[in-house]
């Protein structure tokens, strides 16, 4: 028997009919055909209870005539876990964020340790969290260029080779990457090739692939959503590169999942950057939910996600933005001991060093800060 | 209108209440004559009359006093002259002195009931109807809305007269949208109607009432707003209304509801009820000026105009005591009984502990006790602590269960707490292992307060004695008042004496003034006693007989009390009672 | 009776209901209900869905019904176990408001709240001096629990 069901959402208003003992499921596609809002993003609410899509329309007591509201929500197949970018880390002097990036991990892994240590101390150059804008990258990426010429830096590019070369660092990553993971050990493979090490360090590779990726989307950092469109070709694939990822193509033709890792596989760059995208996802969902072009650009977004500014996905831990005294606790305390009592210059000189007591010694001494 | 109010209706005694024991008629009291020390006294003191009551009523004129009071001179330990002081000044004059409390102002308050209340809320709104010239009705709204407070109301009416109305609902307000839209059937195009026709009871066909949402044949109720709703769901709705107090509604917009218009839906005087909880809450919000006579059944409100005069009593740690149009006599602070010598305060935490403590302590509340030599079951059936064993023939005291014999002379052992271990006490060797004092204390006043208990009921029986005495001897009416005043002051003296114990309880044992106060003490409990003794007899011709006894007694009785309750305060005064747990 | 008024209620929702409030009987007794509400496009709840208990009493219309949220919201109003502080759900009550005015009443609480009568103080208070923070945190709240 059909009925025809009012569909409310926000201003808009459809009549959809259908079969009362259709399932939700179907309620779905009906309403995606009249309305266009893709099925995966719709909620539909009756009398105060979510429709669950196994169920029928009469289980609910859905009856003819009667409205049912539908609210669109944001993309939520990504695991919340991945906020953490489990990509290359950047060398930030100062990322309040870095711990955080633990929770929501898998193991006690945490790609970013480094990042506080005292490695980059008395480093000049170093893009320190000014360079991701006053909100540490999230909201406005750093420009293109800038992100370059970050490349371009020796030590950024050594940072970024040996991260590559640690496994567990590309285990990390495979992890945190559902898209990856359903590559298989192929992945790995991939990854931990020096040809792809290559790709990511050498910064007119970098140029080349971003120049691309503004033809394709027009440079906004929207990045990829997980929708089925568009096949990638187009990239200029590296060398051995190209042939895995046509063997992907032919494998799995018919999942969304499969065109990004094809564009993954196209574009190394894009395994990267779906978690790094997760957060403009759900970002972006405001603005144009689940309609958005399927590249995976080389995303400067990526960087700031990298260094683990995060806090706008969903990601179950906070930040570390507490004040710098709680934060340097006891560093502080050491420098006092030593004789270092100026708190302003003491904490500079702590975030200089990212949080390391030699570091800051050195900035303090030489008088950098 | 102060403390002393000289024509008074004495009343029968009411209820079985203890409490009740402790009724006053304002009278200045005889023994004020006799002062040793010509000491003003606190007001607790006056408006003393027995608690027993003569059949007759009459009242009590100043030229009764007067007259009366040259009976009642008697001298105290040869102090001649005060006497012979008061006697030349006029009754008034001192009556007067002796009101205060020390160099306390008089506290002045007036005693109402809501039955008073609400008479004299008519009176203004009579008063204001000239003034607003609007109807009578809505002025009561008016003052409703304003609990009562005329002043405020005065000045936010000459500044928004309009409004106001419409803000309490007495004039529609066009503005507004009714929570639900009803049709209404008589509107003319402006939407305004008749309101003659609107307002009011109808019945009506098959009317569906959108509260309910029932389709029936029944009245209906609506005001000029037109929203009509049937009548069932209008009672039930004011009936829920009525005791909140504050002003009933149209269910639908903010149009109030008139007195008038509540006794049509309720079918009775539901008006009245509801100016009742509107009074009432009116009380609650001012307590600080209103309290209720805590007695049971007694409607009686105290209006005390001027809180700032309590300050000062406390700060000299008297108790403002006032009385009820039913003698019903309490502490406006603290609203228990009167407790010189205790302060609030000590009364409270002492109050507090008891309840805490009250399990504990069950046992030794207990009613009955073994002789301490036979250890037959004995019930005490007097105020009398002096105990005779019927069995034995043993005599003894009932709070110590020490021989009776050292205690004929003092009480000092008695009412001292004893730091030593002492064998005697071996009952209650294992609760004093942890609270030795605080049972000690505790034994004794609840013995007081039983004894008084007693006494009170004695006192019941007092009236029928002094019948008696008329008859059989032949005595006028107030020859025989003696034994109701004996009867009161013996009252009023355990009571102070009961609330003594706390006093020393929270006191510094080692002072010197508490010795002294322990030492008041055990003297009023000897006189206490004897007062107490001597108002067991029954034959009505050895009452007559040692009716200068009576006098003596009594009177000695009130002078130690007033020294015992200046001592006590002169404790609380200097800090060295200090109500603490 | 109010079994009557209840079923009459749930009658004009289900034909008429309000835009981004929706609500009807968790199973089959009429009173105990659930509702959503949709967060209003103009607030920092926008996009997320909040869900609420409704329980009407005997009395009903003449006793308000007692409603909370189940879903946690980041409101000067609104506390950690739901409950809501709307005057409308205690003194000024009255029978013929319906359960739909009340929840539209809500929606627009959420749209502005009133931090001068609040169930949370220390919100009201952030509300009162930083309103970016308040709408930045109840955005983030919003993502979390209500999405």
């Amino acid at each position: 028997m059909t009925i025809t069901i009012h569909v409310k959402c926000a201003q808009d208003n459809w009549e959809v009919p259908i079969e009362a003992t259709a399932t939700i499921a179907e309620l779905k596609k009906a309403i995606a055909g009249v309305s266009s809002v893709p099925e995966d993003a719709q909620r539909l609410i009756y009398s105060g209870k979510i429709l669950k899509d196994p169920e029928t329309i009469e289980s609910y007591k859905i009856q003819d005539g009667h409205s049912i509201h539908m609210v669109k929500s944001g993309l939520h197949k990504k695991s919340a876990g991945s906020a953490a970018a489990p990509a290359a880390a950047g060398a930030p002097a100062a990322t309040p964020a870095a711990p955080s990036m633990a929770a929501g991990q898998t193991g006690g892994f945490n790609p970013l340790n480094d990042l506080t240590s005292a490695r980059y101390a008395g480093y000049l150059g170093m893009p320190s969290a000014s360079t991701f804008g006053p909100d540490g990258g999230i909201n406005s990426a750093p420009d293109q260029e800038e992100l370059l010429h970050m490349m371009e830096n020796p030590v950024v590019q050594s940072q970024m080779n040996e991260m590559l070369s640690n496994p567990q660092m590309i285990d990390f990553m495979i992890q945190s990457n559902p898209q990856l993971q359903a590559l298989g050990p192929q992945a790995r493979e991939m990854l931990q090739s020096p040809m792809f090490r290559q790709m990511l360090t050498n910064p007119d590779m970098i140029r080349q692939s971003m120049q691309f990726a503004n033809m394709m989307n027009g440079g906004a950092p929207g990045g990829a959503a997980a929708a089925p469109g568009a096949a990638q070709g187009g990239f200029p694939a590296p060398g051995e590169t190209t042939e895995e990822a046509a063997e992907h193509a032919a494998a799995d033709a018919n999942t969304s999942t499969n065109t990004n890792t094809n564009a993954a596989a196209a574009n190394p760059f894009a395994a990267l950057f779906n978690p790094a995208v997760n957060p403009f996802g759900a970002m972006g969902q405001g603005q144009n939910a689940g309609a958005n072009a399927n590249t995976p650009a080389f995303n400067p977004a990526l960087w700031a996600s990298m260094l683990g500014n995060a806090g706008a996905a969903p990601a179950p831990a906070a930040p570390d933005n507490r004040p710098p005294e709680e934060r340097y606790e006891t560093q502080l305390r050491q420098l006092n001991d030593m004789g270092f009592f100026e708190f302003d210059r003491n904490v500079a000189a702590l975030r200089r060093s990212g949080g390391s007591v030699q570091g800051a010694l050195d900035a303090l001494l030489n008088g950098d800060v | 209108m102060g403390p002393t109010k000289i024509k008074q209706k004495r009343s029968t005694s009411t209820t079985n209440e203890y409490l009740d024991s402790i009724t006053t008629p304002s009278k200045p009291d005889n023994s004020c004559l006799i002062s040793p020390n010509g000491k003003a006294k606190d007001s607790t003191s006056l408006d003393n009359v027995g608690d027993a009551q003569v059949s007759d009523e009459s009242e009590f004129e100043i030229e009764d006093l007067l007259s009366s009071s040259d009976e009642f001179v008697y001298d105290e330990d040869g102090i001649d002259d005060d006497a012979q002081v008061m006697l030349s000044h006029p009754i008034e004059e001192k009556e007067q002195k002796h009101q205060k409390e020390g160099n306390m102002p008089d506290l002045d308050y007036t005693v109402m009931t809501m039955q008073d209340i609400f008479e004299n809320m008519l009176r203004r709104v009579d008063h204001l109807q000239p003034i607003f010239n609007i109807p009578r009705e809505d002025i009561l709204l008016l003052m409703q809305h304003y609990d009562w407070n005329e002043e405020r109301l005065l000045e936010n009416w000459t500044e928004k007269m309009d409004e106001l109305l419409v803000e309490i609902g007495v004039t529609q307000d066009t503005g507004s949208t009714p929570h639900v839209s009803v049709a209404t059937n008589e509107t003319t195009p402006q939407g305004k109607t008749t309101e003659s026709s609107k307002r009011g009871v109808k019945f009506r066909e098959n009317f569906t009432c959108l509260i309910c949402c029932e389709e029936k044949n029944t009245e209906t109720f609506s005001l000029e707003c037109g929203h009509e709703f049937c009548i069932d769901c209008y009672r039930h709705y004011i009936e829920d209304k009525l005791h909140s107090g504050n002003i009933i509604t149209c269910m639908n917009c903010s149009l109030a509801l008139k007195n008038y218009d509540i006794d049509n839906v309720m079918g009775h005087e539901s008006s009245k009820k509801l100016m009742a909880s509107s009074i009432k809450s009116f009380i609650q919000s001012h307590n600080k000026n209103y309290k209720w006579c805590p007695y049971a059944d007694c409607g009686c409100i105290i209006h005390l105009r001027d809180t700032s005069t309590l300050a000062e009593y406390t700060r000299l740690h008297y108790s403002p005591f006032v009385k009820c149009n039913n003698d019903h006599r309490f502490c406006f602070s603290c609203g228990f009984e009167v407790h010189a010598p205790a302060d609030c305060n000590v009364t409270n935490a002492w109050i507090k502990k008891a309840r805490k403590e009250s399990e504990n302590l069950n046992w030794v509340v207990s009613h009955t006790k073994e002789c301490p030599k036979c250890g037959a079951n004995i019930e005490k059936d007097g105020g009398c602590n002096h105990m005779k064993c019927f069995g034995c023939k043993y005599e003894f005291c009932w709070i110590c269960d020490g021989e009776w014999a050292p205690h004929g002379k003092d009480y000092y052992q008695c009412v001292m707490y004893n730091n030593e271990d002492n064998p005697k006490k071996s009952r209650d060797a294992n609760l004093a292992k942890y609270m030795k004092k605080y049972t000690f204390y505790y034994r004794i006043f609840n013995e007081h307060e039983l004894s008084a208990k007693l006494d009170w009921k004695l006192g019941q029986t007092i009236e029928s004695k002094v019948r008696e005495l008329q008859e059989q001897m032949d005595i006028s009416w107030i020859e025989g008042q003696f034994l109701p005043d004996s009867i009161r002051i013996l009252n009023e003296s355990r009571t102070a004496l009961k609330w003594s114990f706390p006093v020393s309880y929270y006191s510094d044992q080692s002072h010197n003034l508490t010795k002294i106060f322990v030492d008041n003490q055990s003297l009023l409990s000897k006189a206490v006693e004897d007062l107490s003794e001597l108002l067991q007899i029954k034959d009505p011709i050895e009452i007559m007989r040692r009716k200068a006894d009576f006098y003596n007694m009594s009177g000695f009785v009130e002078n130690r009390k007033f020294a015992l309750m200046e001592c006590g305060r002169e404790l609380l005064c200097r800090g060295i009672c200090k109500p603490m747990d | 009776m109010s079994s009557k008024r209840i079923s009459k209620e749930l009658r004009d929702i289900e034909r008429d209901p309000p835009t981004s409030c929706s609500a009807g009987p968790v199973g089959d007794d009429l009173y105990h209900w659930q509702a959503s509400i949709m967060g209003p496009p103009d607030s920092p709840y926008a996009g997320g869905v909040f869900f609420l208990t409704i329980h009407f009493p005997t009395d009903y219309p003449f006793k308000p019904p007692k409603i909370a949220f189940t879903t946690k919201i980041y409101h000067p109003n609104i506390n950690a176990n739901g409950n809501i502080c709307l005057d409308i759900l205690k003194d000024q009550w009255s029978p013929a408001l319906t359960l739909s005015k009340v929840l539209l009443s809500i929606c627009s609480l959420l749209t502005d709240a009133n931090p001068d009568d609040p169930l949370v103080p220390e919100i009201a208070n952030i509300y009162k001096t930083d309103r970016p923070k308040y709408e930045a945190t109840a955005r983030e709240w919003t993502k979390k629990y209500a999405v």
